[in-house]
């Protein structure tokens, strides 16, 4: 007798074809042979769903994902996990004081169970981003200090070998700043992060809105960046209100790097480029990429002195993009990759001279 | 001068005699042609019966002056179900007919009978509840209450 089921696997697959995702959950609730016979067809609907989990670090949101890390079928679609405030409530937690970060938080059962669904089941987890909010925690809310304190002991302590670590805001952050923000950052508390870091490979920053937010992340990346030996690849972004990275680069560009910073991307923001200038003097020599994306400059310095700089002192350069750049009233965009780098640099130069001339 | 008809045997013994640009509708059968040059010995077809294989050369009789297919059309993700009317009606067979027409067509690589095949199983699927379909097709629900109840909350995380 021939039923649905008596279908070879690539039968079902070229059928699933035709039907919807929600037409394809409902084959795969129907019975065993379905739910296998619908694996192939699903993996889109499941990559799209779960790549990235969210989650606010509160109670429920970490039952839901050690529930995903419990199935065997699902947890390994699970790559990013994206932290967003409002932050919990997570209970119990161990504060002493209000304005104590938690004590020992991997002792907290909720992020004990994260920590270990981490290690043993969300193995294909391995990126962190991290929305960074003014909020001031309390005896069951969090804040990103305490946020960022849960993932560096979760970090350490499991040596999880993450690779992306993003920082960044949400513009509506803004509009409730608080009146008076905490003056000061409790980022000294953290556990030393030297384990924590080591295949990070990617960071990427927003520069923060305000000084509070500012404050501590300013303390935590020269850290980071002085500990991961595999860091090659920087990615700062400017702020979407002001459009600026500058206190950002003035941070990073005195920082020393433990690993040899490979790619340096800077998207969407005003730079200055004499910044960026001194910043090479350090970094430069190992660079294989440097991409500007959405830039303007927002001082006197010229791209044609900068370019030339770049080709002094970026030897190793392989590749350089410069995408929707604004350069007077000209909106350009320049790409190269492979041999021949400085000619591609004298070009850009002229190109970005040229613009400059109309203005 | 090939012959212009060709001889084949299905599973259960019955020989068939079917015209030759009919049957090289079938992938299978024209690259076998080729290879084997000309012939007049019966061609097995040891997977297909008869009553199946009479099915599928109607279909192929039907649509032996449709232009070869290219073989990628799989550009277009979101694909249509819709079935013109001639391949709806020949498609109203009982469901064993219906599953064992999709395996011959697989078996003997007709690509146009393969995909009106999917797709009036596909419209079968649309729409429904499991509960739907487990009539539909006569299928076991042989899933314990627990897995259910798992299996609703993983669909809910997709749709999330």
């Amino acid at each position: 007798m021939s039923d649905v089921t008596s279908l070879p696997p690539e039968l079902i697959c070229m059928m699933a074809d035709y039907l919807s995702p929600r037409d394809l959950l409902s084959l795969r609730a129907v019975s065993k042979d379905m739910r296998t016979l619908t694996t192939k067809a699903l993996e889109p609907v499941w990559n799209r769903s779960l790549r990235v989990i969210r989650t606010n670090f509160s109670n429920q949101s970490l039952s839901r994902i050690h529930r995903i890390a419990e199935c065997d079928e699902l947890k390994n679609y699970v790559k990013i996990m994206r932290i967003e405030p409002p932050f919990g409530p997570l209970t119990p937690l161990h504060r002493v004081t209000m304005y104590d970060l938690i004590k020992d938080p991997t002792s907290v059962p909720k992020i004990k169970t994260l920590k270990d669904d981490l290690v043993h089941s969300l193995k294909n987890c391995r990126s962190f981003e991290l929305c960074l909010s003014w909020n001031e925690g309390n005896l069951t809310y969090l804040d990103s200090d305490d946020v960022l304190n849960i993932l560096f002991h979760i970090f350490v302590e499991a040596e999880l070998p993450v690779e992306n670590l993003a920082l960044y805001t949400h513009r509506y952050t803004e509009f409730q700043r608080p009146k008076r923000a905490r003056p000061y950052t409790r980022m000294h508390k953290q556990p030393n992060l030297a384990r924590a870091w080591t295949e990070l490979a990617t960071l990427q920053v927003t520069q923060p809105y305000f000084f509070h937010l500012a404050n501590y992340l300013y303390r935590t990346l020269p850290q980071i960046m002085q500990t991961a030996p595999r860091l090659e690849r920087l990615i700062i972004i400017g702020d979407a209100i002001s459009g600026q990275s500058r206190d950002l680069v003035s941070l990073l560009k005195n920082v020393k790097p433990l690993a040899e910073i490979k790619h340096l991307e800077i998207h969407r923001s005003g730079v200055a480029l004499e910044d960026i200038q001194e910043w090479l003097q350090l970094i430069g020599g190992q660079l294989l990429s440097l991409t500007f994306s959405g830039c303007s400059i927002i001082t006197s310095a010229s791209w044609t002195t900068f370019l030339s700089c770049v080709k002094r002192t970026c030897p190793r350069l392989e590749a350089v993009t410069s995408e929707e750049m604004t350069v007077g009233i000209d909106c350009l965009t320049a790409q190269h990759e492979g041999e021949e780098v400085a000619d591609a640099l004298e070009c850009m130069m002229r190109k970005f001279a040229e613009a400059n001339l109309v203005d | 001068m090939s012959a212009t008809t060709l001889r084949f045997q299905s599973s259960d013994g019955v020989v068939i005699t079917i015209d030759r640009d009919v049957a090289q509708r079938s992938v299978l059968i024209k690259n076998l042609l080729e290879d084997l040059g000309d012939t007049t010995e019966a061609i097995p077809i040891p997977n297909v019966n008869e009553a199946v294989l009479r099915k599928v050369i109607e279909w192929c009789e039907h649509h032996k002056g449709d232009p070869p297919s290219t073989g990628d059309d799989d550009d277009s993700r979101r694909k249509t179900t819709d079935i013109d009317e001639w391949d709806q009606k020949f498609m109203q067979v009982d469901q064993e007919m219906l599953f064992e027409i999709i395996l011959a067509a697989n078996y003997l690589d007709i690509k146009g009978l393969l995909d009106v095949g999917c797709k009036t199983v596909a419209n079968m699927i649309k729409g429904k509840s499991p509960e739907e379909i487990r009539k539909t097709f006569n299928i076991q629900n042989d899933f314990t209450p627990e897995e259910e109840d798992q299996i609703r909350r993983e669909n809910e995380w997709a749709e999330e």
